[in-house]
């Protein structure tokens, strides 16, 4: 039987990819587990052997399944008003420079503390575009999107964090105004 | 400290990681997987191969049994070319079937008309006599007929066997076998239960 094995796909590498790319999607880590432990299952459920660009594939397994579950629970969109995903028409165009994660600045602490407060969808963003470093057009193929509204959630998740960093030195500052 | 999206994204995302018992229990789910499909692939090529040999054995089956009687209409048409050339003394003279067909009470069947137009048309007008004979190896009627013009022909009439199996039907409608051998043709068919064999010059 040894001549039918199909050699393995997964190891620590992507599975830890794919756990990274879950928490985006979760940012728990007991959803994120179940929810990899569901893709992958999925995944290997149909003929895996035969897909091209597995990561991809599970990536998408993962993506419906989340929606799915988010679908069932009706809390999809159970977030802070700041950072929801707005209707992505006028939104001013995004250069070239801003299109890159190198040219965007901010702070670690920045990040952490919003990283919760943004939606699933930005979180979704801000892994394919800073961790897989896709460009906007990779990333409207990914999640079959027009080019467009990928740069206009770029701009939303460039402004979302740029809100929080305000909102923080503005409670900084009243603070020291206040002591 | 200030740093590049990327970077701080990067740092972020890099502390999330499995441990060794989750990924150890995901890779488990891949050879799980990977091992039921190696046996179902197996399986299938089993089954495929199982399916190739039924066909090649039903396929042999029926070339066996299509050479089985090409080879027996082969023998028959040899056989009653032999029969029909030698004419043989008629036992039995007479113009009328029914006539004839008496003479005939060793076999377990009486002659038989037949429904073939050109058969029925050429026994009502051309009918001289018959004579006992045998078709591999089974009793058999041999009816004989001379036109006007001198054409002889003989209608062999015996009963059905295993052995003649797959003899298009008069009744089914099926076309008759039609064989030349030594210039004479030869149709052979089977109707009412008898295997009927006629035998006359080709170009008649």
């Amino acid at each position: 039987m040894g001549c039918y094995a199909v050699k393995p796909f997964l190891n620590k590498d992507n599975l830890n990819q794919l756990y990274r790319f879950s928490m985006a999607l979760t940012a728990n880590s007991q959803n994120a587990e179940d929810l990899l432990h569901t893709g992958i299952e999925r995944a290997l459920r149909g003929n895996f052997s035969a897909v091209e660009n597995k990561m991809a594939y599970i990536r998408t397994i993962i993506r419906n399944a989340w929606y799915d579950e988010l679908r069932q629970k009706r809390t999809h969109n159970e977030v802070s008003s700041d950072f929801i995903d707005e209707d992505e028409e006028n939104v001013e165009p995004t250069s070239l420079i801003e299109l890159d994660p190198n040219n965007v600045m901010i702070q670690q602490i920045q990040l952490q503390r919003t990283w919760e407060l943004l939606t699933d969808q930005q979180r979704e963003l801000l892994y394919l575009w800073c961790i897989l470093g896709m460009t906007a057009a990779e990333i409207a193929i990914e999640l079959k999107l027009p080019r467009g509204t990928v740069l206009s959630k770029i701009h939303r998740l460039k402004s979302a964090l740029y809100i929080h960093q305000k909102k923080q030195a503005q409670s900084v500052l009243n603070e020291v105004k206040y002591d | 400290m200030t740093d590049s999206l990327k970077n701080v994204a990067e740092n972020l995302f890099n502390e999330f990681e499995l441990d060794d018992k989750k990924i150890k229990a995901l890779l488990a789910l891949e050879n799980a997987s990977s091992k039921k499909r190696s046996y179902i692939r197996l399986l299938s090529k089993v089954a495929s191969l199982f399916a190739v040999a039924v066909f090649i054995t039903l396929f042999a089956i029926n070339q066996n049994s299509y050479y089985k009687k090409e080879n027996m209409v082969n023998l028959i048409v040899a056989e009653v070319v032999n029969n029909h050339r030698y004419l043989k003394p008629l036992e039995v003279t007479s113009s009328q079937l029914v006539s004839v067909s008496k003479y005939f009470n060793q076999l377990s069947f009486s002659p038989y008309a037949s429904n073939n137009d050109s058969v029925v048309s050429a026994l009502s007008n051309t009918l001289i006599g018959g004579r006992y004979c045998s078709i591999q190896g089974t009793t058999a009627a041999q009816l004989r007929m001379e036109s006007s013009e001198g054409s002889i022909s003989t209608l062999f009439q015996v009963g059905m066997s295993d052995s003649f199996l797959n003899i298009p039907s008069f009744e089914k409608g099926e076309a008759s076998i039609v064989k030349h051998k030594d210039g004479y043709e030869v149709q052979i068919w089977q109707e009412k239960g008898l295997l009927m064999v006629w035998v006359k010059p080709a170009s008649s």
